[in-house]
């Protein structure tokens, strides 16, 4: 199913338009991002990175346009079956299961590497087996991470920071082939922010990943990424590797908002 | 999720409290687990030789409660979805066995599974407008439902006004232990085997992957459907799980009571609340909750009925017992979930993690030096 000979290309975004009433969020936006590289989308608030995050993970339907991954076609597929092609992503503001430990939300984030359906539970029939395997795996990431002393624990009730990497964790646990992090550096310290960084560079490499990343926190941008794709009001407005983008008179200019 | 909290929260004695819902990691003393099992079944299979004929059967009644307040459990505890309407999958599961035993001629035993099927698929059908609502609005629709229930019944079940009365003799039942056990005996036997089956299989069903998601579409079904489960999927086949609980509950109760009744419209309403309860006060969300809840329930509702004579004489009353009884019953509501939020269990648990907390080690100290604090 993995066509590797495509230009080395894993993610295609081509055209996509989002319009929420009359408004629109993303402007016939295009990207690529090549297989092993990590690639940030970067702008200012309500340039539409998070609603791209939520096309490509199938919240929300483009009214035109296409997104292609690892040859799939993305768009005409339900949501819960993109985890299954290879698609991960973390949430901005958290979206994990409070009432559960956290190696059950990293349990649960291993749903695609599991079968058991409810006539087999309520049976236990191969249970066990899945559940040690499942176990296993979502411990060894959980100590990945350092929250391996935390697998027992409630998720409700811990702080932000530990929160993120929980999130981070379960993302990891469907072994993607795409990781979409949305910003996963807000909300923690200078010290954890470089340490964020330099565990995304880590993991990257240990599990074959290719992330798409939106953030704010621009060192970590620059340090991390090979690509950067800058937006602007749903637009495009300049794609580089950090070296070109820092210097780019349109990003200041978005940025900063002097003329360039 | 909204419990972006401070560190601080996490040396708080809150955070080691086991939270609705989660299935793993506690248990401190199997051992005293199991002795309680063993104990308990011992009182259960000794209690038909102690008590016989009418308090046989409201232990009946309890049971079988039980297994609807399970079932509804396992829909509105564990997967969030309100149904205040599980009395109708009760009734199609009394009336499926009724049918079959009266005008089909089939043993009793051999109806449960087609009860169970039958409220199961009326279940799964429920389940697709429950999709599109939630909370209040899917509260709402089920209620519907049990309001529904009795009027078509009544309109379409033939029999003398539309009620199908039974009074199963013996031929009826194939009592596979004709001789050991006398007829309330068996039917005590049949209703423990049953709420100990749907125990387990509740049970396994909370400890495994889909257990796992059942909780997570609660939770969060966005997340839920982002790491790949099939949201619709998990609710449609735990409310066919949970009416089919229902189901076995409505044919154990033709079994029990002898009657399959939908003359009164408001029986079945009456119903849903009362699994409601047996639910809430037992404690949501935990696998035992419903059947201590279910016992609690009849046995408060019996002390109320037969002796409250006390109350009317206190209060210089004269014969009020029967209008005083249901206050009683509602004021023990009242009480008990507001010093009990979390139900028997849920404060139960509480208790327990508290009293560990003084006698053991915290089990997770290391937790407070999170490399990360905020």
């Amino acid at each position: 199913m993995s066509t590797e000979g495509t230009a080395g290309t894993l993610l295609d975004v081509r055209d996509i338009e989002v319009r929420f009433g009359g408004v629109i969020a993303l402007d016939g936006l295009s990207f690529t991002v090549a297989r092993g590289e990590i690639c940030s989308l970067i702008g200012p608030n309500g340039a539409g990175k998070t609603t791209l995050f939520n096309c490509v993970s199938r919240l929300y339907e483009p009214s035109s346009g296409s997104i292609s991954f690892d040859g799939h076609d993305l768009l005409r597929m339900a949501p819960h079956k993109i985890a299954r092609v290879g698609v991960a992503r973390t949430f901005q503001n958290l979206a994990l299961f409070p009432a559960l430990t956290v190696l059950e939300n990293v349990m649960v984030g291993a749903h695609t590497n599991g079968s058991v359906g409810f006539a087999r539970a309520m049976l236990r029939i191969g249970v066990g087996a899945e559940e040690r395997r499942l176990r296993t795996k979502c411990r060894e990431i959980l100590d990945r991470l350092s929250l391996g002393h935390l697998a027992d624990r409630p998720a409700i009730g811990l702080p932000f920071g530990t929160l993120k990497r929980l999130e981070f964790a379960r993302a990891l646990a469907s072994t993607p082939k795409l990781l979409l992090l949305d910003e996963p550096a807000n909300g923690l310290t200078h010290g954890e922010v470089d340490e964020l960084g330099e565990t995304i560079r880590e993991i990257r490499d240990q599990f074959d990943l290719t992330v798409l990343l939106v953030e704010h926190h621009m060192a970590m941008v620059m340090a991390i990424s090979d690509d950067i794709v800058v937006m602007e009001f749903g637009r495009k407005i300049a794609e580089g590797p950090p070296s070109q983008i820092r210097n780019d008179p349109k990003v200041i200019e978005a940025y900063l908002g002097a003329p360039a | 999720m909204s419990n972006q909290v401070t560190p601080d929260d996490v040396s708080g004695a809150a955070a080691n409290e086991p939270l609705p819902g989660s299935t793993m990691g506690r248990a401190p003393f199997p051992w005293l687990r199991a002795v309680a099992a063993v104990v308990l079944l011992v009182v259960a299979i000794a209690l038909p030789y102690s008590i016989n004929d009418e308090p046989l059967n409201v232990v009946c009644q309890v049971l079988y409660l039980a297994i609807a307040a399970m079932g509804l459990n396992l829909l509105t505890g564990f997967n969030g979805q309100v149904s205040i309407g599980h009395g109708a999958f009760f009734g199609v599961g009394a009336f499926a066995s009724a049918i079959l035993v009266v005008d089909h001629g089939w043993t009793f035993e051999m109806t449960i599974p087609v009860a169970a099927v039958v409220a199961g698929l009326v279940g799964a059908v429920m389940a697709i407008p429950a999709l599109r609502v939630k909370g209040l609005y899917l509260a709402l629709i089920t209620l519907g439902l049990a309001v529904l229930f009795p009027v078509v019944t009544t309109k379409y079940v033939k029999g003398s006004g539309g009620i199908a009365l039974l009074k199963p003799t013996r031929s009826q039942v194939s009592s596979m232990f004709p001789d050991i056990w006398s007829d309330d005996q068996y039917r005590y036997f049949v209703c423990l085997g049953l709420v100990v089956l749907l125990f387990l299989l509740a049970y396994n069903l909370m400890q495994s992957r889909v257990g796992r998601s059942i909780i997570a579409v609660r939770d969060q079904e966005v997340a839920a459907s982002t790491v790949g489960i099939d949201v619709a999927r998990v609710k449609v086949l735990t409310f066919a799980v949970s009416a089919a609980y229902a189901g076995v509950a409505g044919s154990l109760s033709v079994f029990v009571l002898r009657i399959a009744d939908a003359t009164n419209p408001l029986v079945y309403f009456q119903l849903s609340i009362e699994f409601l309860i047996a639910m809430v006060i037992g404690g949501s969300a935990t696998i035992s909750g419903p059947v201590v809840g279910a016992i609690f329930l009849i046995l408060i509702r019996r002390q109320t009925d037969e002796g409250t004579d006390f109350l009317p004489r206190l209060l210089g009353v004269e014969d009020r017992t029967e209008q005083l009884a249901p206050a009683l019953l509602g004021g023990i509501l009242i009480v008990l979930t507001y010093v009990l939020p979390e139900g028997l269990v849920g404060g139960f648990r509480k208790l327990k993690a508290k009293a560990l907390q003084g006698r053991t080690p915290r089990p997770v100290a290391n937790a407070t030096t999170d490399p990360t604090p905020n």
